[in-house]
């Protein structure tokens, strides 16, 4: 059932457009949000969120405009911001029972639900600790946790997963992976791992647009044959930096093992080895201006042209 | 769209959860030492136990009339006063027999050493230090206040109005007769009077209020500002517009906590000091001045001190005001100085509020409109606030 919907909506700062022109639809599942810093995923989160009013088009939840519907759409609603605050001298306990109120919890249902969330993010036996003593990865457990607060069936969570250690991420995928079975899961990262195993489907953004809207795989079979590892000596390396996309590379003895991604025109050595895309690849590939800073290449998703 | 969860927080806890936030102990220290290095907090027990040095003989006679002769003292008991006066003059008289000093003054009563101090370069400057070091101080001090009530109860009130009556308007004159024509006089001297109203405790625990609501309130919105709050606020159920008015009615709960705790501490001074006796005297009386409303002592304080709590709720939306639409602690704090510094350096708010003698045919109506436009200002500007907040987020 879709619960969220994006119709035509931009934002613009001033002169400055950073979105425009997105059409969306959010039913049950998880949906991971790629794109590099500053390509404006912490703004769509924000109205998505309706902490933002779109400057064009319009967002509904349930067929209703956010605008309209206010609280009864923010009762519904957990949010974890990109970056979140608290008082130092709060312990976890009073924290979450201070935003538990303020989403309309009465004291006893917020006490309970904040003890199991706590527990749930492992937390639970330094609910009386002050949060000054905590580890980034600690706070933003704690976040994770208010955001869940309500019970939401709309959770937009906004790079959920800095500061978390590789075993905490396992635990949060596999519990994004049960929240998405009956709400809408909408995530925002950059770390590529993070939502190719548990979203459901990837939206990436790019110029302010929608780029791409599918599941994890097909978006990886833009780069279907396109991927490939070879070794290389020293003398060739800056050379093929030039003519390839690199997506990784490790200096060996005697050279460099490399994994790069080719134009469709290109035709394979028979040294290069294919290999499968992953999502890593992709977002590497269809980013590679946005940290070069060049203008951008890829202009379009589903026609593969010009990606 | 999923049903609504049944019990909710209701607003009170809501507003008690954001006033709670504000009494953290290192403010709250701060609030106590800037209150005290002021003196503010001090002051009222200055003037009510001014101690050994400084004692206050009017204070203490009118208290002994009240408890000889009641609130009211009339002509009989007016009688009786001078009499028992007699017998500390009496007593004077023996003390300037038996010393030598008044002797090479050649004066031998209490009378004539009273009527030589009057007199121009009457040169009792000598003998008045030689009294007030020697053993009979407390004595000629009260005879000396005694003497000054006694000119006061005989000039009537021809001066009670703060004007000779033939200024009196028609109302004022009317209040005038109907008080001569009671059958005694209020015992509640103007030195008690003063010590509260005018300039005095009223003054002082006005300001402490202001202040200490200030420091108090300042940081309830720039407070979650600062730790990173504000979006998880604005996503909650509540909201930034109706958590804008919780905060609101939180600083105003501060304003009136902190008034309600001055009053009490003013009036446990007070109970313990010799102007408690007083407190059921009638505020209008030859040894005062003339009120248009038969008021006690007591619920004279307490009216007038109600403007102490106006301007803590003042002080409090203009505080949450700042708050709200500074960008950092330093401009807010520049702006709650500058605003208490015109309050309490601009006589025409400050004082002119308190100052109100409850005299003249109207004598509520000035301060009653500066405090109503004042409080109109504050609601005005929690609105600008409101505006402000929604246009901070829309960017």
């Amino acid at each position: 059932m879709i619960m969220l919907t994006v119709r035509g909506a931009g934002k613009r700062y001033g002169e400055t457009r950073v979105l425009e022109g997105l059409d969306l639809e959010f039913g049950s599942g998880v949906y991971g949000l790629l794109a590099p810093n500053g390509a404006g995923k912490t703004t769509l989160l924000k109205m998505l969120a309706g902490l933002l009013p779109p400057t064009e088009g319009e967002i509904l939840y349930d067929r209703q405009p956010l605008a309209a519907l206010d609280e009864r759409y923010r009762e519904v609603l957990g949010y974890l911001p990109q970056r979140f605050g608290y008082y130092p001298n709060d312990t976890p306990l009073k924290y979450m029972q201070y935003l538990a109120a303020i989403k309309g919890m009465d004291r006893r249902e917020s006490l309970k639900r904040s003890e199991e969330l706590l527990d749930l993010v492992a937390l639970g036996e330094v609910k009386r600790k002050k949060m000054k003593t905590f580890s980034g990865g600690m706070i933003q457990r704690v976040g994770i946790a208010q955001a869940l607060l309500n019970d939401p069936r709309v959770l937009i969570l906004d790079e959920p997963t800095a500061g978390l250690d590789p075993k905490e991420r396992a635990r949060f995928r596999r519990l994004l992976t049960r929240l998405g079975r009956d709400r809408t899961v909408i995530l925002s990262t950059h770390v590529v791992s993070d939502v190719e195993s548990a979203a459901n489907e990837i939206l990436m953004l790019k110029d302010g647009r929608l780029f791409a809207k599918d599941r994890p795989e097909a978006v990886c079979e833009v780069l279907n044959r396109r991927v490939y590892e070879t070794k290389l000596t020293d003398a060739e390396i800056d050379e093929f930096r030039n003519r390839h996309v690199i997506l990784a590379e490790r200096g060996e003895p005697g050279g460099w093992s490399v994994r790069f991604a080719v134009s469709e025109e290109t035709r394979p050595f028979e040294s290069w080895q294919a290999v499968e895309p992953g999502l890593e690849d992709v977002f590497l590939y269809v980013y590679r201006d946005a940290e070069q800073g060049k203008k951008p290449a890829a202009t379009s998703w589903k026609s593969g042209v010009n990606v | 769209m999923n049903k609504r969860r049944k019990p909710r927080a209701s607003n009170a806890r809501l507003i008690g959860l954001e006033f709670r936030k504000l009494f953290m102990p290192k403010r709250l220290v701060f609030a106590a030492f800037i209150l005290l290095c002021g003196g503010l907090w001090l002051y009222p027990f200055q003037v009510l136990y001014p101690g050994p040095q400084f004692p206050d003989y009017e204070t203490r006679i009118a208290a002994e009339m009240e408890a000889k002769y009641g609130t009211l003292i009339d002509d009989r008991e007016w009688e009786a006063f001078k009499q028992d006066r007699a017998e500390k003059i009496a007593e004077a008289d023996a003390y300037i027999q038996a010393d030598p000093l008044f002797a090479a003054a050649n004066l031998d009563s209490y009378e004539r050493y009273m009527k030589r101090g009057q007199m121009p370069n009457g040169g009792t400057l000598e003998l008045d230090a030689h009294v007030r070091s020697g053993p009979k101080k407390e004595l000629f001090e009260e005879l000396r206040k005694g003497s000054e009530l006694i000119v006061r109860y005989e000039d009537d009130y021809r001066w009670t109005m703060g004007k000779g009556t033939a200024l009196m308007n028609e109302a004022e004159r009317q209040r005038l007769q109907e008080i001569e024509a009671r059958s005694g006089v209020s015992v509640l001297p103007s030195s008690v009077f003063y010590a509260y109203a005018s300039s005095g405790i009223l003054y002082r625990l006005a300001m402490t209020a202001m202040l200490t609501t200030a420091l108090l309130v300042m940081h309830i919105h720039i407070g979650d500002r600062r730790a990173g709050l504000s979006e998880l606020q604005g996503t909650s159920r509540v909201g930034r517009n109706k958590l804008l008015r919780i905060k609101t009615a939180a600083a105003l709960l501060i304003g009136t906590m902190v008034s309600a705790i001055l009053l009490a501490v003013l009036l446990i001074a007070y109970r313990f000091s010799d102007a408690w006796d007083l407190m059921g005297a009638d505020i209008s009386g030859r040894f005062n001045f003339l009120f248009m409303y038969d008021l006690t002592f007591l619920q004279y304080i307490l009216l007038t001190y109600g403007a102490v709590f106006v301007l803590s709720w003042i002080a409090a939306l203009l505080t949450a005001f700042y708050s709200a639409v500074a960008p950092n602690l330093q401009l807010l704090a520049a702006a709650i100085v500058v605003t208490l510094f015109f309050f309490f350096k601009g006589d025409f708010i400050l004082n002119r509020l308190l100052d109100f003698m409850l005299y003249g045919s109207r004598p509520l109506l000035e301060p009653s409109l500066i405090l109503g436009g004042l409080l109109l200002l504050g609601i005005a500007l929690t609105w600008v606030a409101q505006k402000q907040e929604t246009w901070r987020w829309s960017r």
